[in-house]
């Protein structure tokens, strides 16, 4: 018998076999579409041998070809943006030397619509391993690639106004000072005592002004410092030791006012930070209290710390003045707000304290009740 | 009169603040000869010249050195005179008068063997009685 006859003889049979065995959850075409479409992925092959390409149902979809179209190898560049063309085509050759790829390509569609495409593509050998076509898969990225395109966009954009700010920061504090500096010692030198009352207080005026000029400057040099140490190292800070620090250079201050500190750290003793700034935070948060306090008690500030979610919080509580949030919560960690007539506000030291809890990415949160106390609680 | 410094110069383009300086030196007395340049570039042919000639006696005991300068700013002025070695320059004190705040310009100052030490303008009437008293001591 030849060898033709006999196949012919055993396909009715074989096809029987796979009828019988008919499983209704085959991996079949029904996963291979639905995959294709919920991932947007379409299959594409070349056949080196029989000189053939080939796109799949969604490869199709994707490249908007029309059903009558049929793929050569030919004409496969004029899927790929002009700019891809060449990355497109050396990745191709690679693979018909045996170097599979996935790439981030430009492509277009038959109707000339750009977009993004992830591409995957093997080698197909036959059974000596000689390499015999390449196939492959495509996925339309197009909505994410633009989206972080359009991301990184932003970011050089926002970079780039970073650096001009700190620049601009850098530069005005510079600048301002030369003519600060000019202007104390102009004051410094001039002669007073020939002056009548009148042109006295004039002079005096001058002079106030030079110095508060001075003291606003100092107060912009320590936020433009503080910008240049974002980079700071973080060490191992003993809460502890930094709030004992603070509690000695605020010794006076706190016998003048008599207050009451209590202090309890057990729960979180030591965690990365910068020390200076931990220093700053605590200083701040508490000369707070201690400056906004109740008229009718004494101060009592309860410091203290605590862990939860795996974040390290510092809280410092006080029995002051409270604050009334509604109206000024959003303004209260702004540059140059007051909330009390207090001469010594400068508006600056909850502001440097957030810009601080910030820069080593922390938060700062405050609860307060007006004429009951606030609650400052720092992420740390 | 005696002075308690011979020779100082100040190398600064901010010319009212040369001149309050110069006022308050005056004042106090502190400086028989005081040299002013208002660049890097000004004060390094002057301090080449003289000290090639080997004219000790005018290189100047205190120089304030401002940082942003044209043609020749404070660091290039720096390095260059550094480059000649001059032995004689020993016995002066440099002090960088500057109103940079920046730390990257303090730490730069220290790594410089020529510079006593960075100073912040303003300048205080004091600050300058002491340079000045602290070099004749």
């Amino acid at each position: 018998m030849e060898l033709k006859s006999i196949k012919k003889h055993l396909r009715p049979s074989l096809k029987r076999i796979s009828e019988e065995k008919t499983n209704f959850f085959a991996m079949d075409d029904f996963y291979y579409e639905e995959i294709s479409n919920l991932t947007q992925a379409g299959g594409w092959s070349v056949d080196f041998v029989n000189k053939k390409s080939f796109f799949d149902k969604q490869a199709r979809r994707i490249l908007k070809v029309p059903d009558t179209y049929i793929p050569t190898l030919n004409q496969s560049y004029l899927f790929y943006a002009e700019e891809h063309m060449q990355k497109a085509t050396n990745l191709f050759f690679a693979c018909a030397q045996g170097e599979s790829f996935s790439a981030e390509v430009k492509m277009v569609t038959y109707t000339k619509e750009v977009f993004w495409a992830k591409a995957h593509g093997k080698p197909v050998k036959n059974e000596e391993g000689e390499i015999i076509g390449i196939r492959g898969v495509f996925q339309s990225i197009d909505d994410e690639k633009k989206k972080e395109l359009q991301i990184e966009a932003s970011l050089d954009i926002i970079e780039g106004h970073n650096k001009r700010l700190y620049n601009f920061a850098h530069i005005v504090s510079h600048n301002l000072r030369s003519h600060v500096s000019n202007l104390q010692l102009t004051t410094a030198l001039f002669e007073t005592k020939n002056l009548d009352q009148d042109q006295k207080e004039l002079f005096d005026n001058f002079s106030k002004i030079a110095t508060n000029l001075d003291v606003t400057l100092k107060h912009l040099n320590e936020i433009v410092t503080l910008q240049t140490n974002v980079n700071k190292e973080k060490e191992n800070v003993n809460i502890e030791i930094v709030y004992k620090r603070v509690i000695n250079s605020i010794r006076q201050i706190s016998l003048q006012n008599r207050v009451v500190y209590y202090t309890e750290f057990s729960e979180v003793e030591e965690f990365p930070y910068v020390s200076a700034y931990l220093e700053s935070i605590l200083h701040n948060l508490i000369t707070n209290a201690i400056k906004y306090k109740h008229p009718d008690r004494d101060p009592e500030i309860n410091i203290f710390t605590y862990e939860e979610d795996k974040k390290n919080y510092l809280v410092v509580k006080d029995n002051g003045l409270g604050i009334d949030l509604e109206k000024y919560g959003t303004q209260l960690f702004q540059m140059y707000k007051t909330f009390h007539n207090h001469e010594d506000s400068t508006g600056l030291g909850l502001f440097l304290t957030k810009s601080q809890v910030e820069s080593l990415g922390g938060k700062i949160t405050v609860e307060s009740t007006v004429g009951k106390g606030s609650k400052f609680t720092v992420q740390l | 009169m005696k002075y308690p410094i011979e020779m100082a110069c100040i190398i600064d383009d901010d010319d009212m603040y040369v001149n309050l300086i110069t006022k308050i030196l005056d004042m106090k007395n502190l400086v028989k000869n005081l040299l002013i340049f208002k660049n890097g570039k000004e004060a390094l042919d002057y301090f080449v010249g003289a000290l090639k000639k080997l004219e000790e006696r005018k290189i100047p005991q205190v120089i304030l050195l401002d940082l942003n300068m044209p043609v020749m700013n404070g660091w290039q002025f720096l390095s260059s005179l550094s480059e000649y070695d001059f032995p004689e320059l020993k016995d002066s004190t440099l002090y960088i008068v500057s109103s940079s705040i920046n730390p990257v310009d303090m730490e730069r100052s220290k790594t410089i063997g020529l510079v006593t030490d960075f100073l912040i303008k303003p300048v205080t009437m004091d600050q300058l009685s002491e340079i000045f008293m602290d070099k004749s001591a």
